[in-house]
């Protein structure tokens, strides 16, 4: 499986493009915004893009996935179909999915907004706006906050440490780190 | 500066060292690019987790999407290395240089850092998460969207530096310099 990482400028976001091999089926998670570099990875490795999983609604990791329904006709995945205006899919129920060829393990945890899902592929999670490296996703009230947190410890911690996690923003980091480092998480406790 | 080049001399398929077109074994001066086991093998993708590195010489070189978790690095040379999504989790890094080194969406949380120097390099997009660092120096880097967050630092530099988008919260300074550093647009 071969991951790659593109970074918005304009965004500042993040958005993964995994695929299986040269030529084989990928998917896209967090489209934020469609660029020439990305266009470029799919073409030139010809990878047939065939799903879109999107984190949560909110622009930064959902507004280029219009500019992408012009040039492929990938299935799109999210947490609540109602709140977009292009045809998705709801991934309603935590479980483990087969999104075309890949075995998605769909996480829900509430908190930076309703909606916010996870996928864990493999040892890979990528994590949207719930977990970042070093902190937490914005809430908006301390009620969200502790939503968060606690979706986070429950659904998060029981995972293996070197799981790696794959932000909306910033770098990756590990499960590991995160568990020790991550102040946000204990700031209840406190 | 390192092309992942094969060797010029004869049928040899090992990588160039640096500018030059022959590999350690046939390159004139042979100088200690890399040793023992690890000659020729620092390029792409390694995993080298749990080792210890005493007086490594890896200028120039170029490790991509390497694993080095929990290792110990004394003395090693990463100067005008390049460094793209190599994980150095929870590793002790002690008279380490990285000056000029090129350093992109790499992992270094958890690690303990003393007396290394990152001046002039380019460390983005990178994991500094919960290091602890001392009298190290990072000064005139570009740490755009790097994240310190939860670390530890003492008599450590960040003098020059574009801290833009890049994340200090929750950590912990003592006699730290962000003089000349444009920090205002930093996270603290």
């Amino acid at each position: 499986m071969r991951l790659f990482s593109h970074f918005s400028h304009s965004s500042f976001s993040n958005t993964y493009l995994l695929a299986h091999e040269e030529g084989g089926e990928a998917l896209l998670i967090d489209p934020g915004k469609i660029t020439l570099e990305l266009i470029d990875r799919i073409e030139k490795h010809h990878f047939q893009l065939k799903s879109v999983l999107l984190t949560h609604r909110h622009d930064l990791h959902s507004l280029g996935v219009k500019t992408l329904l012009k040039i492929y006709k990938p299935q799109v995945y999210v947490g609540a179909a109602a709140m977009y205006d292009f045809a998705t899919i709801e991934l309603g129920k935590e479980e483990s999915q087969k999104l075309g060829s890949f075995d998605v393990k769909i996480i829900l945890i509430p908190g930076h907004s309703l909606d916010s899902l996870l996928f864990k592929i493999d040892n890979l999670l990528f994590s949207g706006d719930v977990l970042l490296a070093g902190k937490i996703g914005s809430t908006n009230s301390e009620l969200e906050k502790a939503l968060l947190i606690e979706g986070i410890k429950r659904k998060i911690f029981p995972l293996p440490d070197d799981l790696i996690i794959l932000p909306g923003h910033g770098p990756l980091t590990t499960l590991k780190i995160e568990k020790i480092f991550n102040r946000d998480l204990y700031e209840i406790e406190r | 500066m390192f092309k992942g080049d094969t060797c010029h001399y004869g049928d040899c398929q090992r990588t160039t060292l640096g500018e030059g077109d022959f590999c350690y074994y046939h390159s004139a001066n042979r100088s200690e690019k890399l040793r023992g086991l690890f000659e020729n093998r620092a390029e792409r993708q390694v995993v080298f987790a749990d080792l210890i590195f005493d007086s490594y010489d890896f200028s120039a070189t170029k490790f991509i999407n390497s694993l080095f978790s929990r290792s110990v690095f004394r003395n090693v040379n990463f100067k005008g290395s390049k460094l793209w999504g190599a994980m150095f989790d929870f590793c002790l890094f002690v008279g380490c240089t990285f000056e000029e080194s090129e350093i992109r969406h790499s992992l270094f949380g958890g690690a303990k850092l003393m007396n290394c120097s990152f001046k002039n390099s380019l460390a983005i997009y990178s994991n500094f998460v919960g290091i602890d660092a001392r009298h190290c120096d990072f000064s005139s880097s570009d740490l755009y969207y790097s994240s310190f967050a939860g670390s530890h630092l003492v008599e450590t530099q960040f003098i020059d530096c574009n801290l833009k988008e890049a994340t200090f919260t929750a950590s912990t300074r003592l006699n730290v310099s962000f003089r000349a550093s444009n920090y205002e647009e930093a996270h603290f």
